[in-house]
């Protein structure tokens, strides 16, 4: 298993832990993902997913922020990943992280695994 | 809330609005407490690791007007979206202007800058912001972009 921690600078907005394992590869991001670090996340996520075929699990539980520049990056691993022959599944993403899901309608493409509250609405 | 009103190519005059302070980059015009009819006034550098402080100031002046958790991460988001429009991707030369005026359970603000390109906001943000604000509006000039978004505190 590889740990990888990358926090680019002081005051950086978002943390990325990589862990690699049998199963594949999961990624935990902590922090905001906004158009000041969605690059970053994104270098991250291509890097991985031009490999070859790859199963990727982002880990949402310490996402605070998300905005649609961080749902394009989200976007872009899931179609690169599949293209691969692999997927990209969205663990444990926040209440507000999971409504910014469902509004932009990207609920629907994406595999969410072990929500901490639930889907919104009916 | 009013309409709006073209003081200055680009400068567009919002409710409360005053005669304009100067504010360095970074800097927030002095109201630390926010009562039923406030105005503060944020000037950021037009680059994306600013953006961040927006959504902060947003949250703090929401939060401490009342609104609810989820009520203030409509607001945040919102503002986010809309600040895209006058920083972009990459950032450029100048500055952002925001200006967060209350009105009773209102919370309006308005930003101001230079575009950051031509492009209009893409459909996510559209989607977003159409699900979490009442209102909002943009208004293009090719020097100048504004916009201004309306949150109404629901009473509990």
């Amino acid at each position: 298993m590889i740990d990888v921690v990358e926090s680019p600078g002081p005051g950086s907005p978002i943390e990325v832990h990589t862990a690699t394992s049998p199963e594949g590869v999961t990624v935990s991001v902590r922090g905001e993902l906004d158009v000041s670090s969605a690059g970053r996340l994104r270098s991250c996520l291509f890097e991985m997913l031009t490999a070859g075929p790859v199963n990727v699990t982002i880990d949402l539980a310490g996402l605070s922020f998300i905005d649609s520049t961080g749902l394009g990056v989200l976007v872009g691993a899931v179609k690169r990943a599949r293209e691969q022959g692999g997927d990209v599944v969205l663990r444990d993403p926040t209440r507000s992280t999971r409504k910014v899901l469902e509004i932009s309608g990207l609920a629907k493409i994406f595999d969410i695994v072990g929500d901490q509250c639930g889907r919104l609405g009916p | 809330m009013g309409g709006w009103a073209r003081k200055a190519p680009g400068v567009l005059a919002g409710p409360g609005d005053t005669a304009p302070s100067v504010n360095e980059p970074g800097s927030v015009s002095p109201s630390s407490d926010v009562s039923t009819s406030d105005q503060v006034r944020l000037t950021l550098p037009a680059r994306p690791e600013f953006v961040r402080l927006a959504r902060l100031v947003t949250a703090g002046l929401a939060s401490r007007l009342g609104f609810s958790y989820d009520e203030v991460e409509d607001l945040r988001i919102a503002v986010d979206e809309l600040c895209y429009l006058l920083v972009g991707a990459h950032g450029h030369e100048g500055d952002v202007v925001l200006t967060f005026s209350t009105s009773g359970q209102l919370l309006d603000v308005v930003g101001e800058g230079r575009p950051a390109s031509d492009e209009p906001l893409s459909p996510f943000s559209e989607r977003i912001l159409d699900a979490v604000v009442e209102s909002y509006e943009i208004q293009r000039t090719p020097q100048s972009v504004t916009f201004r978004v309306t949150s109404r505190h629901q009473d509990r």
